[in-house]
């Protein structure tokens, strides 16, 4: 019931997908790694969650794909669940009212490893926390407790830039691509670097250890009649 | 998804921001857990953004601190709830965290409490250690312009209160009976405006927009949405994420001028790269005009300033609004709209003014700058008054993204803490807090909707809301609210 996977979950907003009415049954199409990790994927709870969910409210729908897609998940459940199963890659972020897909890592089967990670706070001491592969920044963030000011407000959908993360240089050439929906949030991030990301967007891998964070200041009131150095005029709401 | 999207709702998560502070069980009868008699007491005026994040900033930073947040309304969140697109549901997560700050057992909310009227802010502060206003803007910037009360113009404020179902503009059944829709302004509320007039039903009937706005919307005639503005593309005040919305919206076409746009390209390659990514999307909407069988379009119009909107024959209704061209004159952030002379008649029978809200003063004892429309203040503690604070939009003026409030009111926030530790703000006195505001309300017949009360109206718009296959359904008349709050 498998194969290839073009049509994309309906509940994301129309204009960034295509809806594809036809057929019956359900095909999910994973990175490579292809059978071994689709396999796995397939005995996942989520798996049966996300295709019970689609089916049921999405009865035209025909596949669903994973590929570079980015899902929202309630964190709590979503670890509890992939800890055990060990199959499917936990980079998930997000709320369940709007999904982004599944965010399909190169080796998501070696699951969880340790990852050291260095938070330069905005009052310069240092946060260095240890996570798992797979987890966002925002994740660490949220799970570890940190103490970072406002982190996350929109809870890793893409709506702020309150996750904006400055990375090393040689970090940051190694992260995935960024989307143009990444891109648009972080324009908006105040003190935007070459190396800026948004932390919801980043998961974590194992060739990322011991990377060094710094948490960018956030305008302040005093800064606010130097907006207009800043790059973009401030946003209406 | 719809049972996991309940199941997150209905779950207490562990929202970040509160970690240090001790999560409380939702308070049983809104009364707070402790008594707490001693402890600075802080009270904020307005429960939206700015009210919640300075809350959630004091209550992390004193434990000792207690905060009672005062709304007029019956329910609490402010322009999240009445101002945030029904189609940006994930922008509205700060709820989230707003409702936890709301349940935390130094917190205590307050609604249906009209500060100004009900109790004023002198009483406010002879009752607390620190006040704080957090009112935002209620009222809207009028064009100034004759034939601006002619009906079929309306304000972005109030289009946008319609279909978010704010009460006070549930009588605004705005006619959609006409083909062209012009707004002016071009920031993202403007977007948002074009947005909703011209999206599908199908994207809309699933978002909490309220009934009457969508059978409105599904009887609409209007087909092409103008938002002019006075100054260039390079000056377009909305981002990129609403524009990214427009250009792929279903079934319409962008429909811009490329006059407009005439040395754009060339000064393309000195922008920031967020101005130069805009620039570039709005280029390439000009470039890739799209299908002319299209019905539904949008565009901008650049280098027009509304100078009259043109009645019809019986006088009463817009027909039409007359644009004086301009030409920019300076450079750099202080470009400036000159005006050419030339004019320009354009017919449409929807005319929605998108130039910005306005913050009002609600109390004659608290210092008010007319022509900023703003609290004047000095990092967010009044000019001239001792233990009197703002922050969000009644601070800085009604601009900037729900992040921006938040750093905003973090920024208040600290202020208030470092005047205590200082002792600038005198917390050794005792002042005994809401039982005191309470009690005066009461002898005035004011009765208040507490948060455990407004959840009460939020499970019925909920449940409305299933039966509509909708995320909730909107009470729009403050007196429903009232009944089912206190039922």
């Amino acid at each position: 019931m498998h194969e290839n996977v073009e049509r994309e979950h309906k509940k994301e907003k129309p204009q960034r997908q295509h809806q594809k009415d036809s057929g019956q049954g359900f095909q999910f199409n994973m990175k490579e790694g292809g059978l071994l990790q689709k396999e796995a994927f397939e005995k996942t709870a989520l798996f049966s969650v996300i295709r019970d969910a689609v089916m049921t409210n999405f009865p035209a729908a025909t596949e669903l794909d994973l590929r570079n897609a980015r899902v929202a998940v309630m964190r709590k459940a979503a670890h509890q669940t992939l800890s055990q199963t060990r199959a499917f890659p936990q980079c998930v972020t997000g709320s369940y009212t709007h999904s982004r897909g599944i965010n399909t890592l190169t080796n998501p089967l070696r699951s969880e490893e340790k990852v050291t990670v260095h938070f330069l706070n905005r009052d310069g001491k240092r946060i260095t926390v240890n996570a798992l592969t797979g987890e966002s920044l925002l994740d660490v963030v949220v799970n570890q407790d940190l103490d970072i000011d406002g982190f996350g407000a929109c809870e890793g959908t893409l709506a702020c830039s309150t996750c904006h993360l400055i990375f090393e240089e040689a970090v940051y050439k190694k992260l995935g691509p960024i989307t143009d929906e990444e891109m648009d949030m972080l324009d908006l991030a105040y003190g935007l670097t070459d190396t800026s990301r948004l932390g919801c967007q980043v998961c974590l891998r194992k060739d990322l250890d011991g990377m060094i964070l710094r948490v960018p200041d956030m305008i302040s009131d005093a800064r606010v009649e130097s907006e207009k150095e800043s790059s973009a005029a401030p946003p209406k709401v | 998804m719809m049972t996991m999207v309940n199941l997150v709702r209905g779950s207490v998560m562990k929202i970040h921001g509160l970690s240090r502070v001790s999560l409380c069980v939702p308070a049983v009868c809104g009364v707070r857990g402790l008594s707490s008699t001693s402890g600075p007491k802080v009270c904020i005026v307005g429960g939206g953004p700015a009210g919640f994040y300075t809350a959630q900033q004091l209550l992390k930073a004193r434990q000792e601190a207690s905060v009672d947040i005062y709304e007029k309304l019956p329910v609490p969140f402010g322009l999240v709830r009445f101002g945030v697109a029904p189609d940006h549901p994930e922008v509205k997560n700060v709820i989230n965290t707003f409702t936890q700050t709301a349940q935390h057992e130094r917190c205590s909310f307050h609604g249906n409490v009209n500060v100004g009227k009900d109790v004023t802010i002198d009483e406010l502060r002879q009752a607390y250690h620190a006040v704080v206003l957090s009112y935002g803007a209620e009222g809207n910037r009028s064009m100034g312009i004759p034939g601006e009360d002619l009906a079929g113009v309306f304000s972005a404020k109030d289009f946008v209160g319609w279909y978010n179902g704010l009460p006070s503009n549930k009588e605004l059944h705005p006619d959609l009976g006409c083909e062209t829709a012009v707004i002016l302004g071009q920031g993202n509320v403007a977007l948002d405006v074009a947005r909703i007039l011209l999206a599908p039903l199908d994207m809309l009937k699933e978002t909490d927009i309220t009934q009457n706005a969508l059978e409105a919307l599904a009887g609409s005639k209007v087909r092409r949405v103008l938002i002019v503005g006075r100054r260039g593309p390079l000056q377009i005040a909305c981002t990129i994420k609403e524009l990214r919305e427009m250009v792929n919206l279903p079934n319409t076409r962008a429909d811009m001028l490329s006059d407009d746009f005439k040395g754009i390209a060339e000064a393309l390659k000195d922008l920031p790269r967020p101005r130069k990514r805009l620039t570039e999307l709005m280029m390439k909407a000009v470039k890739e005009k799209g299908d002319d069988k299209v019905e539904k379009c949008w565009g901008f119009r650049f280098f027009r300033s509304p100078v009259e909107v043109l009645a019809g024959a019986d006088g009463k209704r817009a027909t039409g609004i007359r644009l004086a061209l301009n030409k920019l004159e300076g450079s750099g952030e202080s470009v400036r709209a000159e005006p050419t002379g030339q004019l320009e008649d354009v017919g449409c029978g929807l005319i929605i003014s998108s130039i910005g809200y306005k913050s009002i003063p609600i109390d004659p004892a608290v210092p008010f700058d007319p022509r900023k429309a703003i609290v004047p203040n000095e990092m967010g503690r009044v000019q001239d008054t001792a233990g009197l604070y703002c922050s969000g939009w009644v601070k800085r003026g009604p601009t900037g993204v729900i992040a921006t409030t938040m750093n905003d009111s973090f920024d208040t926030a600290r202020a208030i803490i470092q005047d205590m530790e200082a002792g600038k703000l005198d917390v050794s006195v005792s002042k005994p807090g809401a039982p005191a505001i309470t009690a005066l309300l009461q002898k005035r017949d004011v009765r208040t909707v507490l948060f455990p009360q407004w959840e009460k109206i939020n499970a019925e718009e909920e449940k409305r809301g299933k039966s509509l296959g909708k995320p909730r359904e909107k009470l729009l008349d403050v007196d429903k609210m009232l009944k089912i709050a206190w039922s």
